[in-house]
C-alpha cells in the first residue's frame, strides 16, 4: 500500500509561504492573518489524523463455472486505523467482467463493510480474480492510502459443451462391445452378409429364405458393436485471435463436445495438446474421462515455442494403431502440419478439422491485403489437396458463422469414398 | 478591485468547468491580493475572510475529487463536510489571535523579525515533509 498526501497540502503550504513572506517584506499582518486558515488545515491535515490501515479479503462463491455464467463474489474490507472514505475498484479483466465504477463507503475505525458483486465469465480457461484495487482517504482528504487489496482467487472457467448429434466413425474399432457399428464381421444387430452354414453355427442365425432359394443351409452375418479409440489431437501451435476470440477457443470446445459424444458412445478417448507445451492424456472411457479431458482442456494455451517438434515426442502407448485421430488445428504452423502428416504417414486413420482463421482476420477495409490473402488462400487450398491426395478429409469450419455438425458432415462425406488407411 | 474579483471568478469558473486544480491557487492568490492591498477599513475582517477563502478552496477541490464516476453509499460526503466546516469555523479565532498579536505596540526588532523569518522557514519544512511523504514511502507522517 502507499500513502501519499493530497497535492493541495502543497499548495496550501505553498500559498501561506508567499503570504507569511509577502506579510514580512511588505509589513501587512493581514496577509499572515489570511495565511493562518491554510496553516492549519496542513496542521490538522499532517498532525491531526491518525494513520490509515486497510485489511481485505476477496472470497468467490466457488471455484468453477461454466463459460458465459455470472460467479458471486465478495469483497471484505475492514479498517485498522482510522476511518476513511474507501474507494473499491472490483477486479475486473476482459474475461472474468464485473461493474469497471469503483464504490464509494464510509468506513468507521474498526469496522467491515462487505461488497458483494457479479463476475461475468466471458471465456473458458484457468482465471485469477484479484486483487481489488483500493483507496482510502482521511476525514478531510489530506492523505491517501492506495494499493491492492484481497489477494487473487482461482476461477476455473469450463467450456460449453455443445450437443452433436452424428459423430465420424473410425475405420477401426476395439474388440470390446460398444455402440459403433464395426466393419467387420461377427454377431451383432446389423445386418451384414449371408454366407454357407459352418461348424459351430447357431440354427438360430439360418436365413431360411436363402436356404430354401439355394437349397443349401445359409447363415446371416452381422457387424458386431465395437467401441474405438479416438485421439482428439490440438494443434496449440499457433493461434488467429481477434476481438478475444480465436480459433483456439473453437478447438477447445469442439474438443469438448467431441469428448462428450464420443465418451457417451464408450469409446476410449484421448487427448494430445500439441504445441509450445505438449500435454496428453492416455486413452480412456467413462464420465471421469471426459473430467479429465475439459480440465486438461481448459489448461490449454498458446505458448511460443521455436524447438522443432514432431510425433516422436509423443509415448507410443498414446496413439493406438487402430485409433482415430482427429485433428483440431488452424493449419497455420509448420510443426503442427508436419505433425498430422507424420501421422499419416504412420498409417493412422486421420480426420482434420480445419478452424478456419479466416474468421478471425480483421476487416481490410482499404482493400491492400487483397492480394497477400488471396496468395495465402491459394496456399492453404494447396496444403487441403495435398491432405485429401493423402486420404485426409480436411472439413473447413468458419467458427463461429458455422456449426461443428457441419465440418463432421464434410468428413463423413470425404470418408466415405476414401479407403481406410493403409496398416502401419 | 472588481477587476480582480472577476478575475479570480473566472479562474475558479475555469478550474471547475475544465476539472484542472491549477488555476484554483492563482485566484486564491487573486482574492488574498485583492483583500490586502488597499489600505484603510474593510467590509469583512480578516480572520472571516481568511476562512472563506479556505472554504472556498476546500469546497473547489472536493469538487474535483467527486468528478471520477463512483456508485457513492449513503454517509460517505457527511465527514468530509464537517471537517471542513470545523476547520473553517476554528481558523476564524485562531486568525483572530494572530491579528491581535501582529497589531500589538511591539517595536520592530531583529528578534521579531527572526521569528517571522522562522515561520517562513517552518512553512518550507512543512512542504518538504509533504514532499518526502508524497515520494511513497508508505508510512504515514
Amino acid at each position: 500500500m502507499t500513502l501519499s498526501a493530497s497535492p493541495r497540502l502543497q499548495t496550501y503550504a505553498a500559498l501561506a509561504t508567499v503570504a507569511l513572506v509577502a506579510a514580512l517584506a511588505a509589513g501587512r499582518p493581514e496577509l499572515a492573518v489570511l495565511a493562518v486558515p491554510f496553516v492549519l488545515l496542513v496542521a490538522v491535515g499532517l498532525a491531526g489524523a491518525a494513520p490509515l490501515a486497510l485489511d481485505g479479503v476477496l472470497r468467490l462463491e466457488r471455484e468453477r463455472a461454466l463459460e458465459g455464467e455470472h460467479v458471486g463474489a465478495t469483497v471484505t474490507v475492514q479498517a485498522g486505523g482510522a476511518p476513511a472514505r474507501v474507494e473499491l475498484h472490483l477486479p475486473t479483466t476482459a474475461r472474468l467482467q464485473t461493474d469497471p465504477i469503483p464504490i464509494a463507503f464510509w468506513l468507521p475505525r474498526g469496522e467491515r463493510h462487505e461488497v458483494r458483486f457479479e463476475l461475468a465469465v466471458g471465456r473458458w480457461g484457468v482465471h485469477g480474480a484479484g486483487p481489488a484495487v483500493v483507496r482510502a482517504r482521511d476525514r478531510l482528504g489530506a492523505f491517501a492510502l492506495e494499493g491492492r487489496l484481497g489477494g487473487s482467487c482461482e476461477l476455473r472457467a469450463y467450456p460449453s459443451v455443445g450437443r452433436l448429434h452424428r459423430l465420424i466413425a473410425p475405420l477401426r474399432t476395439r474388440p470390446v462391445l460398444g455402440s459403433q457399428v464395426s466393419r467387420e464381421r461377427g454377431e451383432g444387430i446389423e445386418f451384414a452378409d449371408l454366407r454357407p452354414l459352418g461348424p459351430g453355427d447357431r440354427v438360430r442365425r439360418i436365413n431360411w429364405r436363402a436356404t430354401s432359394r439355394r437349397r443349401v443351409p445359409y447363415v446371416n452375418v452381422q457387424h458386431p458393436e465395437r467401441s474405438a479409440d479416438v485421439v482428439l489431437f490440438l494443434d496449440t501451435f499457433a493461434e488467429a485471435e481477434h476481438a478475444e476470440e480465436g480459433t483456439l477457443d473453437a478447438a477447445v470446445q469442439a474438443a469438448a463436445a467431441l469428448a462428450s459424444a464420443y465418451l457417451a458412445r464408450r469409446d476410449r478417448v484421448a487427448l494430445v495438446s500439441f504445441g509450445g507445451t505438449l500435454n496428453w492424456l492416455t486413452a480412456s472411457a467413462g464420465t471421469r474421462q471426459l473430467y479429465r479431458i475439459v480440465d486438461a482442456l481448459i489448461a490449454s494455451d498458446v505458448r511460443v515455442s521455436y524447438a522443432w517438434k514432431d510425433v516422436t515426442h509423443l509415448p507410443p502407448r498414446l496413439l493406438p494403431a487402430r485409433a482415430l485421430v482427429l485433428a483440431l488445428s488452424p493449419l497455420l504452423d509448420p510443426r503442427g502440419i508436419g505433425a498430422l502428416l507424420d501421422l499419416r504417414a504412420r498409417g493412422y486413420d486421420l480426420a482434420v478439422v480445419e478452424i478456419s482463421p479466416l474468421a478471425h482476420t480483421p476487416a481490410d477495409e482499404a482493400g491492400s491485403h487483397r492480394l497477400p490473402l488471396r496468395l495465402w488462400r491459394l496456399r492453404r487450398d494447396t496444403l487441403r489437396a495435398r491432405f485429401e491426395t493423402l486420404g485426409v478429409p480436411v472439413a473447413r469450419w468458419e467458427h463461429p458463422h458455422t456449426s461443428l455438425e457441419l465440418a463432421i458432415e464434410e468428413v463423413m462425406t470425404f470418408r466415405r469414398h476414401a479407403r481406410p488407411a493403409p496398416q502401419p | 478591485m472588481l477587476a480582480g474579483a472577476a478575475a479570480a471568478t473566472l479562474l475558479l469558473s475555469l478550474a471547475l468547468a475544465a476539472a484542472r486544480s491549477s488555476p484554483i491557487p492563482f485566484s486564491l492568490l487573486l482574492l488574498g491580493a485583492i483583500y490586502a492591498i488597499p489600505e484603510g477599513e474593510r467590509a469583512i475582517a480578516a480572520p472571516i475572510y481568511g476562512s472563506a477563502l479556505l472554504l472556498t478552496a476546500e469546497l473547489g477541490y472536493w469538487s474535483l475529487d467527486e468528478r471520477v464516476p463512483q456508485r457513492v453509499q449513503a454517509g460517505v460526503f457527511t465527514p468530509r463536510l464537517l471537517a471542513i466546516l470545523a476547520v473553517s469555523a476554528a481558523a476564524i479565532p485562531a486568525s483572530a489571535l494572530a491579528l491581535i498579536a501582529a497589531e500589538a505596540d511591539v517595536a520592530r526588532s531583529p528578534a521579531i523579525t527572526a521569528a517571522g523569518a522562522a515561520a517562513v522557514v517552518a512553512c518550507v519544512a512543512v512542504l518538504a515533509a509533504l514532499a518526502r511523504v508524497r515520494s511513497g514511502d508508505g508510512t504515514p507522517p
